[in-house]
């Protein structure tokens, strides 16, 4: 256990003081206080529209920082041998594997705490304090981080950064709009697509479930259960991924 | 070797690697048998491309073999066990950006198993030991390679490991840098540390070295004691002529022919001959001797000399 709360520990100090990381915060910071701008366009809903466009701006950062982060973890220490120093120690790989992704998911954790508290500030600084509502969805937001940043650990244990980023991205969008593939399934009339099709539609995780801006900014009750059933199947697929992915990395050569 | 379980215990080590888009298989070992005993400090010599590194990193763990045995103090790579009491420096290593050097040592510190206390007492002085206390607040990004490779040593030496497997250590530092290493190595040597390290600059290796080990393509060529290996080609007699170019002295071409040169005024006579033969050629003819000298061949000399068999075959 302390080998993996060092390993984590390392790897949030490496992502929090990462001048890259950094960077995107304070553009996402930007984004989400431009709300303000963008509600003085509306009319009658500046609440609405602080809102809607904040809880995107939240997830869609938080997405690029899970990534970004994510895929290059791995990668950036196996080009710069920093990794040879670790694993050479008498640690297990998927210590390490658990470590770095326990790292990673404190990172998001202050970056999306971060992004959401300067939310909350602007709605009580617009008139409105922050609803039930809103802090569900927000934490249905962590929830999506935290599974978006295991695929992409997942993916950086076998692959290079590029693709890692490609796939997790990939599965991200197809896992957004997995409706609308259950749907095209049904459409097609070739066997093989429409098993294809069906498959990924029941191994690629629902990441719309997770999206709740519409019911916060339309005032539709979002409740704890439902918010919890979204952590106990974010955390179950995360563990798979990251089971899979120590697992794949173990029996990986370090070249 | 004595009844002691061997420090490392390599036998018919092979491994292929595939490369390109044909995945070409190309062998890094084949069949490496290697010995080293407690306490010797060892000398790992090849060119690029010999298969150090790749020894190396089945020994620490990072690539499986293909086939064979390896183990360290008689517990098998493969078991995490084995690198209790071993530490490893990587070939020019780089360390993470944003960290600082202490806070690197003490996350080594702890995946080894040492516990705070003893950290916070051993940290400090291996900063010091290694140059770098006046440098333990900044970030490694701004580190230079040599600093970065005080680092590696330094997380190398934490804990007092029994066993130093060193990957080109004296790689990336400046002479004053390469004086620290050696005697680094020296010291680690008389406290009966086992030292077991790859190098390129050979002339410091031999200053260390109780016994080596050449490798070529993947293949062991020599290994044993220093001082053997170093007989096994020393005491060549060193004949220094004054004038002109002695090899190309019509006269004595029976003489100089089989002979190895060293410039066009200097010739080698092997060991086991004696020069009085080709003295009296000399000193009959238009030649005037400079200096007789009895040659000690370096570990470089040996090293290329083991190899050029081994290069000229594949030509």
């Amino acid at each position: 256990m302390r080998a993996i709360l060092s390993v984590a520990a390392t790897t949030f100090r490496e992502s929090i003081r990462n001048r890259t990381v950094l960077g995107i915060l304070i553009l996402a910071l930007g984004f989400i206080v431009s709300a303000l701008l963008l509600a003085e366009l509306s009319l009658d809903q500046r609440l609405r529209v602080i809102t809607d466009w904040g809880l995107f701006c939240v997830s869609i950062f938080a997405v690029i920082l899970a990534i970004l982060i994510g895929v290059s973890l791995v990668h950036k220490e196996v080009r710069r041998k920093t990794l040879y120093a670790v694993l050479s120690r008498p640690i297990h790989r998927w210590q390490y594997v658990v470590g770095k992704y326990l790292g990673l998911a404190l990172t998001l954790l202050v970056e999306v705490g971060t992004m959401s508290v300067s939310l909350i500030l602007l709605l009580w600084i617009s008139g409105q304090p922050p609803g039930a509502p809103l802090i569900m969805a927000l934490l249905a937001i962590l929830a999506e981080i935290l599974l978006v940043a295991a695929l992409a650990v997942f993916f950086a244990s076998f692959t290079s950064p590029y693709l890692s980023g490609l796939f997790t991205l990939g599965i991200f969008v197809v896992g957004r709009s997995l409706e609308a593939l259950s749907t095209l399934a049904d459409k097609v009339e070739n066997t093989v697509l429409h098993g294809f099709l069906k498959g990924l539609f029941f191994v690629l995780p629902d990441f719309a479930d997770f999206n709740l801006g519409n019911r916060v900014v339309h005032d539709i009750p979002i409740g704890l259960g439902e918010v919890g059933w979204l952590w106990i199947y974010g955390i179950g697929y995360l563990g798979v991924l990251l089971f899979f992915g120590a697992w794949i990395f173990s029996r990986r050569d370090l070249v | 070797m004595s009844g002691q379980t061997p420090a490392i215990r390599v036998r018919s080590l092979q491994k292929t690697f595939r490369t390109g888009l044909r995945r070409r298989r190309t062998s890094a070992l084949i069949g490496l048998d290697l010995e080293v005993a407690p306490g010797e400090v060892f000398g790992f010599i090849g060119p690029n491309g010999a298969g150090k590194t790749t020894t190396i990193k089945i020994l620490v763990g990072l690539l499986r073999p293909d086939g064979g045995e390896a183990s360290l103090f008689g517990r098998p790579v493969s078991d995490i066990r084995s690198r209790r009491r071993v530490s490893y420096l990587p070939e020019l290593p780089d360390f993470y950006d944003y960290l600082t050097p202490g806070e690197f040592l003490r996350h080594c510190g702890r995946l080894s198993g040492i516990d705070a206390g003893e950290l916070k007492r051993q940290v400090p002085g291996l900063l010091e030991q290694a140059g770098l206390d006046a440098n333990e607040k900044r970030p490694m990004r701004k580190f230079s390679k040599g600093m970065l490779q005080r680092v590696g040593l330094a997380q190398a030496m934490l804990g007092d490991p029994d066993l130093y497997i060193l990957d080109e250590p004296m790689g990336g530092l400046d002479p004053l840098g390469r004086r620290w290493v050696k005697d680094l190595i020296a010291d680690l040597g008389h406290r009966g540390k086992t030292v077991f390290f790859s190098s390129h600059v050979l002339a410091e290796a031999e200053a260390v070295c109780d016994r080596v080990a050449f490798l070529h393509r993947g293949r062991l060529l020599a290994s044993g004691s220093l001082r053997d290996v170093l007989e096994a080609h020393t005491n060549a007699w060193e004949v220094l002529v004054e004038g002109e170019a002695v090899r190309s002295d019509e006269s004595l071409k029976p003489l100089t022919a089989r002979l190895d040169a060293a410039g066009e005024d200097t010739l080698l006579v092997p060991a086991a001959e004696r020069p009085d033969e080709l003295l009296k050629a000399l000193l009959a003819g238009p030649h005037r001797i400079r200096s007789v000298n009895q040659r000690h061949a370096s570990l470089e000399e040996v090293f290329i000399r083991t190899l050029a068999p081994g290069i000229e075959k594949e030509d």
